[in-house]
């Protein structure tokens, strides 16, 4: 089953940028790698979309990644936030918290 | 009546708000110089630009007042303390023995009597930047102090203490602050009124960390203390979570008129909203717009994009937008009343929306004081005498 997510262009490089942080260890970028391969590398060149509740993003991309959950790439971003301790980081736990039905960051499944 | 254009007293303690400063030596003074804790201190360093609020014409002509105390006058040669030596344009010198003169551009319209030489006297200015054929040109503590020809075309300017290069120093501090489209504003302050308890909440309205009360108490800092969403607390900003029904409100009790020092027999000339909003994530457009609802009630900005689209938000002024409302002129209010201001999310698009400062300055003419009557004279002593030999 896959999922998407939808942010602009700044927001997903933020995204993309820290999952594959060299210096998270070897346990975060491992639960990191599947949704990097199946769809997350690909950020760059994602074509513009949004969430179908969404009327306020005409700048937003969707990248769609087709292997793991929705809520356990949330809860990976999570716990990338918490090692790195940064603004930075912390600034990717408020994106997954944007990634909700409500917040229209995110959709599964998609399409 | 009043027709407010400007209105500035740095009661906000935030440069932003007051319109911006220029140069080291501009800065907001926390020493109760002129009205309230705060005023703008000029302390204006050699050859160097050094002044508040925005150097440029209002657009048209203007009566500007303010407050002034001068610590230390120019040695040698004469500085601007209010407007610009430009095309058309009113300025103000402070000379070296501590006269004002008008000018228009460079052209002298005249020269004070008054010496603003008592260096613990706050002076009262009024100035017209309004063409006119013998009018009055300049006030001090009310009284007509230069008389003259003041060319077409003369517009007023925004800034305020030393907008030249002058070779020459001085200190002075500013408060009270307006500039008027229609005649001289007269005596009056600019005070600063603050959210001090919650009227009404839309529930997607919260505190920054998630609170349900008291978050009034997040958006009454001075200056803001906005921060990133993932510091957010509830006293640093709120935050609409976006997905709403639309036109959802967050309204804030401010301080009442009464509170503000007000009197019965005084008179606001004006009011106005102050707004400071961000976005929390940079991907899309967070919809809000403010207003005074009520006593008085006004209407609401135009919609704007939180933050002005610029980003993330960060710890303040990062990426913060800082907002000055339309002026309502000549209210009808309760002085025993808040004033509600209101901060609204009018449309239903996703996505955090913060607010992290509302308030409303407040400008107010004192009643005149009574004039001390003279007491006829009675030969009280003559009478006392008539009625002991009675």
């Amino acid at each position: 089953m896959s999922f998407a997510i939808f942010f602009e262009m700044g927001d997903a490089a933020a995204i993309a940028g820290t999952v594959q942080a060299a210096s998270l260890p070897n346990t975060l970028k491992q639960r990191g790698r599947p949704f990097w391969n199946s769809g997350l590398k690909d950020w760059a060149s994602a074509p513009l979309g949004h969430h179908p509740n969404d009327i306020a993003c005409p700048l937003c991309h969707v990248v769609v990644m087709t292997q793991g959950t929705l809520a356990e790439f949330r809860q990976l971003l999570v716990d990338i936030a918490a090692f790195l301790g940064t603004a930075d980081g912390f600034y990717v736990k408020v994106l997954a918290d944007n990634m909700t039905p409500e917040m229209t960051g995110a959709m599964e499944p998609y399409p | 009546m009043a027709t407010r254009y400007l209105i500035r007293g740095w009661q906000t303690n935030d440069a932003t708000l007051e319109g911006g400063l220029t140069g080291a030596g501009a800065t907001i003074d926390a020493t109760s110089q002129i009205t309230g804790t705060y005023s703008l201190k000029i302390a204006a360093a050699s050859g160097t630009a050094t002044y508040g609020c925005f150097n440029g014409s209002i657009g048209g002509g203007g009566y500007v007042r303010f407050r002034v105390k001068v610590t230390a006058r120019p040695s040698t040669t004469a500085r601007v303390i209010q407007g610009a030596i430009t095309l058309n344009t009113l300025n103000l010198r402070l000379n070296p023995n501590g006269t004002i003169a008008v000018y228009v551009n460079t052209t002298l319209v005249g020269t004070s009597t008054t010496a603003l030489t008592d260096t613990t006297r706050i002076y009262l200015i009024e100035a017209r930047g309004v063409s006119g054929t013998g009018v009055d040109a300049l006030k001090i503590d009310g009284v007509v102090e230069v008389n003259g020809n003041i060319a077409a075309s003369t517009v007023a300017n925004e800034a305020i203490g030393a907008t030249d290069t002058v070779a020459d120093t001085y200190t002075a501090y500013f408060g009270d602050y307006a500039i008027d489209t229609a005649g001289f504003p007269g005596d009056g302050r600019a005070v600063l009124a603050l959210p001090i308890s919650d009227n009404a909440r839309a529930a997607k309205w919260t505190g920054g960390a998630g609170g349900t009360t008291n978050l009034w108490d997040a958006v009454d800092n001075k200056p803001p203390a906005g921060l990133a969403s993932a510091s957010a607390t509830n006293t640093s900003q709120i935050e609409h979570s976006g997905g709403g029904a639309g036109n959802e409100d967050y309204d804030a009790n401010m301080t009442t008129y009464t509170n503000l020092g007000i009197g019965a027999s005084d008179t606001v000339n004006a009011v106005q909203a102050l707004f400071v909003d961000g976005e929390d994530i940079a991907t899309g457009t967070k919809t809000l717009t403010y207003g005074v609802k009520s006593n008085p009630a006004g209407s609401f900005e135009t919609n704007f994009s939180a933050g002005a689209d610029a980003g993330a938000c960060g710890t303040y002024p990062t990426n913060w937008s800082a907002r000055r409302g339309t002026i309502i002129n000549n209210p009808s209010v309760t002085l025993g009343n808040s004033p509600v201001v209101t901060a609204r999310r009018p449309l239903t698009e996703t996505r955090v929306a913060s607010v992290c400062f509302m308030g409303m300055y407040v400008d107010y003419t004192p009643a005149v004081a009574a004039t001390p009557r003279a007491i006829p004279f009675r030969n009280v002593n003559q009478s006392v005498m008539r009625a002991a030999t009675w």
